[in-house]
């Protein structure tokens, strides 16, 4: 029994304060955690982004002058254009590969569906040093798998620099993303339609609905949480949590044209050492990603939370 | 009806196709890994995608000496261990409460919470790490552990909350009609319903957090409290990689997620079809 | 009240957090050394007895097998000698090593020495004030190192760092024993054109390109500028540099745009294609050792991982490109150990003292001889047996500069390395290069201010970071 409920002094007293505070107590942990770790780096960092400075000496005062620097940098914008590419195909390509392999894992009887889901799922266990460096390797035009194997299927005349040719390099990276994180969208989708009661279906069969009637009327509202969960996840972590990825496979190159905002960010932070730049980028890059965050909130929730 | 039976048998062939190609683009790099891992440099050039001619092992024992992977896998499962154990609890107890009580300012703080996700991480390291001298948390494995947890808060929480609002509205009342406290309530009705979101918190947090490399590398500066990631650092040499003891490194790094994963799936599994029953 | 009890419980339960937070897990140790000031810290005297003390060196990750011992072996050797306890912490990527400074910045750590490549140094390091003036540790030790090495630390005059190392160069690794079979030849001293009607017999005969280059390590291809650039500034490349970073000249000069476009020739002749853009060091290694190649431009070191190989490996220089210009490759002593400033200052005498032991060749040279490389700053320690003649070696140390990029900023190494690879897909020519890096350079000045000679701004002073006392080290 937890230690909140202690013995009040009467009966009615007890329901309405304890249960006052009940869920606040419930957030307070988790809230306190967010604060020190979260909120308070994310303001130290938004209060250097008007100075300049480098880790190492005083801070100097530059009023918005990083701001200014950030908005009419054309490497900034090519970043943020290369990241919004990104976003969209990951977004789109993971969502819907992944309801597709979900809706053939619910089926009821179908011999084999362990072992395939667990091993969708592996490629999220592996890390990003594994993961990069085993790509680069497959990409490799001498040494690589991909190339032997095109040819050998006959389709040696589509080979192209897959990390070397500025125009396809972002796809072979955007390709490696989709295919390590496929497994755990999946896996989401797939709990998200197991606690779909059948009941829904078989009325609706009864009915004569026809599969993918079911599916529009029934599924996809049912799924709707997991739905946005999965799209504010994978959009979300093309914003912000693809360095590791792009870093390990291309650097940001060639010639920049792999380079995304999460990259750009860390390098001017950290190589360029102009910590007060990349925190006025960082800022930038979370205002485009709360609005878009909004966005989908508005739009494809319907949860009555957030309304 | 058949007609219905030839799509059905269609569409078995076109699934087990899918499956089989997903099936092997993504268990095949599992096993190369493993497979250079047990190649000598020469045959790694040579003979590239098959399973080895000649099995070495020597290059499991280089890495394991090398990067004194016994202490770091210590550190590892300390620090994961811990951040699982303060992350699961604190983020659950927030979601059940943003997802399934009524309060004032829920949405507000809730809204606040998710923009947490949306907030990119990679310059925070060093405030992230002034926060921690504030603390005096530098060089501890536990302290480490908190601000995991706390860096990954908003995240867990957001996770859960699918889970918890796609669990049936009546529940907690009829747990507290029969005397549970509401707190108990959500403890041992509650909580046991969303094991499948559990099993992702688990899995997805815990993979994650094993690998992160730098805030533990800026941290974690003995030795002797390192974790698995900082040590495969030392494969990397900016003149050349070594890739078959890198590979050696990596799969030892990995192997153990990997069964982690194998095991928790079955948990996983009764765990959905339990909530597919009841609902 | 059930209110107030409740809100006692939170306040507790929030300490309690601080508190296990603060002292929870195993020990809570804090980078700071054990380090017992000296009572007469200031004077001559004290300096010569160093025994009790204890000092930290930080610096990145030992990646070669078995260095991380052989510094704790110099280490305990250093101890029986002295009786100062000497700890290192080598952690992280050498790209990491300034998050590793300022992280002690917040800290407020008591480091004492740290090792640092000239790159860092010259980037960022050294204006930060953190790395103590050691000139008159130089000046001392000045007959112990190669020629030329201090140079590469040292700043307006003033010392940062004892290059202790490895010393790096690059030039083209050549299966002569490809060439001898085609009938073909290349001596030092050979033209681009010679080089061009090699390339084109061997990709005729053998059908791939002749010469790959390890483009997918990127920070390989500034050193390509560097030496088309020397050869077009007829071997004055460190002066114009130097200029053209103070902004006395422009890079879109003739000299700087012809330079690009030599780079680019390579590419428009079929020497090297774009595939070099995928190549990482051990990709190089092993085509050159399955001879799918016949050549390879990098770094000597990388050599060494080509392993044995059953034909003749010759080193020769760069091409000449320019008439009357000498090929000069890039390189230098990379690696100097530094006193910080960050530590206790009665602990300078014992860092002093270390820094003269790591420098006597026969502690220097089991450490660093682990690296495999050809020659090191420490004069005395021979390098190691290779494939490559001595002659072929002296020519490598003769024609040598200093990296470029061990001046310019980082952002200035991106621009010319986004430059060079527009130049490798043949997207850009050499005028467009130049005027990126140019613009590139005018961004930091008028964004960040940058500025080349950072030592003369009002508030940079030398006294701040100069040595507190004398250290006379009995040489």
């Amino acid at each position: 029994m937890s230690a909140k409920s202690k013995a009040p002094k009467s009966p009615l007293m007890r329901e309405s304060i304890g249960d006052m505070l009940f869920p606040y107590l419930m957030i307070v942990p988790a809230f306190l955690l967010f604060m020190v770790f979260t909120i308070y780096p994310f303001a130290f960092g938004f209060y250097v982004s008007f100075h300049k400075w480098d880790g190492l000496t005083a801070m100097k005062w530059l009023g918005l002058r990083n701001y200014i620097n950030v908005v009419t940098d054309p490497e900034f914008w090519a970043a943020m254009k290369h990241t919004v590419i990104y976003a969209l195909c990951v977004t789109i390509v993971k969502n819907i590969i992944a309801v597709i392999l979900a809706l053939f894992l619910a089926r009821d009887h179908l011999p084999g569906r362990t072992l395939f889901r667990t091993a969708t799922y592996l490629p999220v266990t592996l890390s990003y040093v594994v993961i990069g460096v085993l790509w680069k390797w497959i990409f490799n035009p001498t040494f690589g798998l991909l190339n032997p194997f095109m040819r050998a299927i006959g389709l040696g005349n589509y080979i192209v620099g897959w990390l070397s040719d500025e125009r396809i390099a972002l796809y072979s990276v955007i390709f490696v993303d989709i295919w390590k994180w496929i497994g755990f969208h999946m896996v989401m989708y797939l709990a998200g339609l197991t606690s779909i009661s059948k009941d829904y279906y078989e009325a609706a069969a009864i009915d004569g609905a026809s599969g993918w009637q079911r599916f529009r009327h029934i599924t996809v509202p049912q799924l709707n949480s997991t739905i946005f969960t999965n799209i504010l996840m994978s959009m979300s972590g093309a914003f912000t949590a693809n360095y590791a990825i792009v870093n390990m496979m291309t650097g940001g190159g060639p010639n920049g044209s792999t380079e995304v905002a999460a990259t750009l960010i860390v390098k001017t932070g950290l190589k360029y050492i102009n910590l007060g730049k990349a925190n006025a980028m960082t800022f930038v890059l979370f205002l485009f990603t709360f609005a878009m965050g909004m966005f989908q909130l508005k739009t494809i929730s319907h949860d009555e939370n957030y309304e | 009806m058949v007609e219905s039976k030839k799509f059905e048998v269609g569409s078995l062939v076109i699934c087990y196709i899918i499956m089989a190609i997903v099936l092997v683009l993504t268990v095949y790099p599992l096993l190369w890994m493993i497979f250079s891992s047990c190649k000598t440099v020469n045959e790694f050039y040579s003979n590239s995608w098959l399973p080895p001619v000649q099995w070495y092992f020597g290059n499991f024992i280089t890495a394991w000496t090398r990067a004194k992977m016994g202490v770091r896998y210590l550190n590892s499962l300390l620090i994961t261990g811990t951040y699982l154990l303060i992350n699961i609890p604190v983020s659950m107890c927030a979601s059940y409460s943003f997802s399934r009580l009524q309060f004032k300012g829920r949405k507000k703080l809730y809204t606040a919470m998710l923009s947490g996700i949306l907030i990119p991480t990679g310059v925070l390291t060093l405030p992230i790490y002034s926060v921690m001298v504030n603390f005096r948390l530098i060089n501890n494995r536990i302290g480490l552990a908190f601000v995991y947890a706390g860096m990954s808060v908003a995240f867990s929480t957001f996770i859960m909350h699918t889970f918890f609002v796609s669990l049936p509205k009546g529940l907690e009342e009829a747990a507290t009609i029969d005397g549970c406290s509401r707190f108990g309530a959500f403890a041992r009705v509650i909580v046991p319903l969303t094991k499948p979101g559990i099993m992702i918190l688990l899995i997805y947090n815990g993979i994650s957090n094993w690998g992160e490399y730098h805030l533990a590398s800026l941290v974690l500066t003995t030795n002797a409290k390192q974790t698995v990631p900082v040590g495969m650092a030392l494969f990397q040499d900016n003149q050349a990689i070594e890739y078959t003891v890198l590979f050696a490194a990596l799969t030892l790094a990995t192997v153990p997620l990997v069964v982690l994963y194998v095991f928790c799936q079955k948990a996983f599994i009764t765990g959905m079809t339990a909530g597919a029953v009841k609902g | 009240m059930k209110g107030k009890q409740l809100l006692a419980l939170l306040l507790a339960a929030v300490m309690m957090l601080g508190i296990l937070a603060g002292c929870g897990g195993s020990g809570n140790e804090t980078p700071a050394p054990a380090s017992t000031p000296d009572s007469s810290s200031e004077g001559g005297e004290a300096t010569n007895d160093i025994s009790g003390k204890s000092i930290i060196l930080i610096s990145s990750a030992r990646s070669y097998d078995g260095m991380d011992d052989a510094y704790q072996a110099a280490c305990k050797q250093f101890y029986d000698e002295t009786g100062c306890e000497v700890t290192t912490q080598f952690n992280g990527n050498f790209t990491e090593l300034i998050q590793t400074f300022q992280a002690a910045k917040i800290s407020g750590a008591t480091y004492d020495m740290s090792s640092l490549g000239s790159g860092n140094l010259h980037q960022a390091v050294a204006k930060s004030g953190m790395v103590m003036d050691i000139t008159p540790l130089a000046q001392q030790l000045k007959g112990r190192i190669v020629e030329g090495g201090i140079e590469q630390h040292t700043i307006d005059g003033h010392t940062f760092g004892i290059p202790f190392s490895g010393v790096s160069t690059m030039g083209f690794f050549v299966n002569r024993t490809m060439l001898d079979e085609l009938g073909l030849d290349l001596q030092n001293g050979y033209t681009y054109d010679e080089l061009k009607a090699v390339a084109d017999a061997v990709k005729a005969a053998k059908g791939f390109t002749a010469v790959v280059h390890c483009g997918a390590d990127w920070w390989w291809w500034p050193s390509w500028f560097f030496t088309t650039f020397a050869q077009e500034t007829h071997n004055d490349s460190i002066n114009q540099i130097e200029e053209w970073l103070k902004g006395n000249r422009s890079m879109e000069q003739e000299d700087a745009i012809n330079a690009f476009n030599d780079i680019l020739k390579f590419f428009q002749d079929g020497i090297m294609d774009a595939d070099s853009l995928q190549y990482d060091g051990t990709s190089v290694a092993a085509l050159f050792a399955q001879q799918k190649c016949l050549g390879f431009f990098a770094s000597a070191t990388n050599i060494k991982n080509v392993g044995d190989v059953d034909f003749d490996v010759d080193y020769l220089t760069y091409p000449v490109m320019v008439e009357g210009a000498i090929a000069q490759s890039s390189g230098g002593a990379d690696e100097g150990i530094n006193i910080l400033t960050l530590g206790d200052p009665a602990n300078v005498a014992a860092s002093a003292k270390f820094i003269e032991f790591m420098t006597r060749p026969e502690v220097n040279g089991p450490i660093m001889q682990l690296s495999g490389n050809f020659g090191y700053a420490v004069k005395g320690v021979d390098g190691v047996e290779s494939q490559i003649s001595d002659e072929a070696f002296e020519l490598y140390t003769d024609n040598t500069i200093m990296y470029l990029d061990w001046f310019w900023a980082a952002e200035h190494n991106d621009a010319v390395v986004k430059a060079i690879q527009g130049l490798v897909a043949q997207e850009i020519d050499g005028a467009e290069a130049a005027k990126r890096v140019q613009d590139n350079w005018q961004q930091t000045v008028d964004e960040n201010d940058y500025s080349y000679e950072w030592w003369n701004s009002d508030s940079w002073s030398w006294d701040a970071v100069a040595m507190p006392y004398e250290v006379d080290l009995g040489l």
